[in-house]
């Protein structure tokens, strides 16, 4: 089966998968919609420094400074720094197993270095699942669709050059993730990250860009480990 | 340019300074200063230094003491936050639409411990710490370089250097260490001492 054919029986799949229904391109277009899903994430090897502003579905806020260092898609640091400089959390993800070397509670269960690995994949690095489609939306805007074997579907729209929407949604169709990469792009970092995630556990991210660093390979993150 | 006139002065201020004895010789003298400041208000640049990034991460704000024990620790960027300290204990606020919020992101009783002993640096205050041992490195600037007494607190803390200035009772910058290349800077400047000190400031998040 050639390429083409490959992309028309995807999009004929995806027909009645999660998100925005997309409208069918051209195989070549397609191919170039993708490219420029891609685009929208920083090259790695990158570090990125965030003010970090979370807002509870309970009300309840905090804010911290988060730095990301990243050398792989599957394997990157963060680490949480009090506005007062105490390193509260620090955890290496690599390809799914994540190891705390600090958590501070409230910030030390295994849900909450899952979820924030999870947005911070969602929204700093391309997704690695399979692409399963791309065209455009109903208001003409160039959107990818890729999904998980387990039926997770991720969705990402180009809504200007400025401007990125991003929707992850459940096996069961449920929107579970929705956020929003905004402003001038530095270094291929939007200036600002919105997120929000569903649910009664919900949950409000608000990243405003602070510093950005893309590395060379030769200072990867295994010579700046171990400690803070 | 160093003019022969400037040298000549410089040099006699050195040899005067020790003749007239610092406020920094030893504990007492230390004690005995800060005693005389009642209050203090400073602007601060705190640095953050961490192995991961090639740049640190600078932060700004407003300081206000009030002797004995009362601070108010303001920051105005890049995160706008406030942290109170008084005899109720330790609130921390974070600004949101316009107002602060009380802040739920980290537990407070660390920070509590960190900022009672920063109350006790601000306040000359160095030797009665039950979290840290203190040594006094004469010179000019003095440093008070203050070691975790205990385990659990060495695990977060390595140690705290306190630069004393040059003005009697208060302090230039306290650094703290959380490992070899992780570290946090405070420097003070602007600082005014004993102007009076609105008692709200310590009351409420505004």
């Amino acid at each position: 089966m050639n390429r083409a054919a490959a992309l028309l029986v995807v999009w004929q799949l995806a027909a009645c998968g999660s998100g925005l229904a997309l409208q069918p391109v051209e195989p070549k277009q397609a191919q170039e919609i993708a490219e420029r899903c891609a685009s929208i994430y920083p090259v790695l090897p990158w570090r990125a420094t965030h003010v970090v502003e979370v807002t509870l579905a309970t009300g309840q806020a905090g804010s911290f400074l988060g730095v990301v260092a990243a050398d792989a898609p599957h394997k990157f640091r963060v680490i949480l720094v009090s506005p007062e400089g105490f390193v509260v959390f620090d955890a290496t993800y690599d390809q799914g197993n994540i190891t705390a070397s600090r958590a501070l509670p409230p910030l030390d269960s295994e849900q909450f270095a899952r979820g924030m690995a999870g947005d911070i994949r969602l929204m700093l690095f391309a997704p690695t699942w399979p692409l399963v489609e791309a065209g455009h939306t109903e208001v003409g805007a160039e959107s990818c669709r890729f999904e998980r074997a387990d039926g997770q579907t991720m969705q990402v729209v180009l809504e200007s050059p400025e401007r990125a929407h991003l929707l992850l949604y459940a096996a069961n169709g449920a929107l579970d993730r929705d956020g929003v990469l905004r402003g001038p792009r530095k270094a291929g970092f939007f200036q600002e990250m919105l997120l929000v995630a569903q649910g009664p556990a919900g949950y409000s991210l608000a990243m405003r860009l602070m510093d950005s660093e893309v590395e060379d390979k030769s200072r990867a993150l295994s010579q700046t480990s171990p400690g803070p | 340019m160093v003019t022969a006139s400037t040298l000549v002065f410089g040099t006699f201020l050195a040899l005067l300074t020790p003749m007239l004895g610092g406020w920094s010789d030893d504990w007492s003298s230390i004690r005995e200063a800060a005693g005389r400041v009642n209050s203090l208000q400073a602007e601060f640049v705190q640095t953050k230094t961490l192995k991961v990034l090639k740049r640190p991460i600078v932060s700004k704000g407003h300081l206000y003491y009030q002797r004995p024990g009362k601070i108010r620790w303001e920051y105005t960027s890049p995160v706008k936050c406030l942290v109170i300290l008084d005899e109720k204990g330790l609130r921390r606020y974070v600004w949101r639409d316009g107002a602060f919020v009380p802040d739920a992101s980290v537990q407070t009783k660390p920070l509590q411990r960190v900022f009672q002993e920063m109350g006790m640096w601000l306040g000359g205050d160095f030797a009665g710490s039950r979290v840290f041992s203190s040594t006094l490195v004469r010179g000019q600037p003095a440093q008070v370089q203050l070691t975790p007494r205990d385990e659990h607190v060495r695990k977060y803390i390595t140690g705290v250097e306190v630069l004393l200035s040059s003005v009697p009772g208060v302090v230039d910058s306290i650094t703290i260490r959380e490992g070899p290349d992780t570290s946090t800077r405070i420097a003070f400047s602007a600082v005014q001492l004993n102007r009076p000190i609105p008692p709200n400031l310590f009351a409420e998040a505004q």
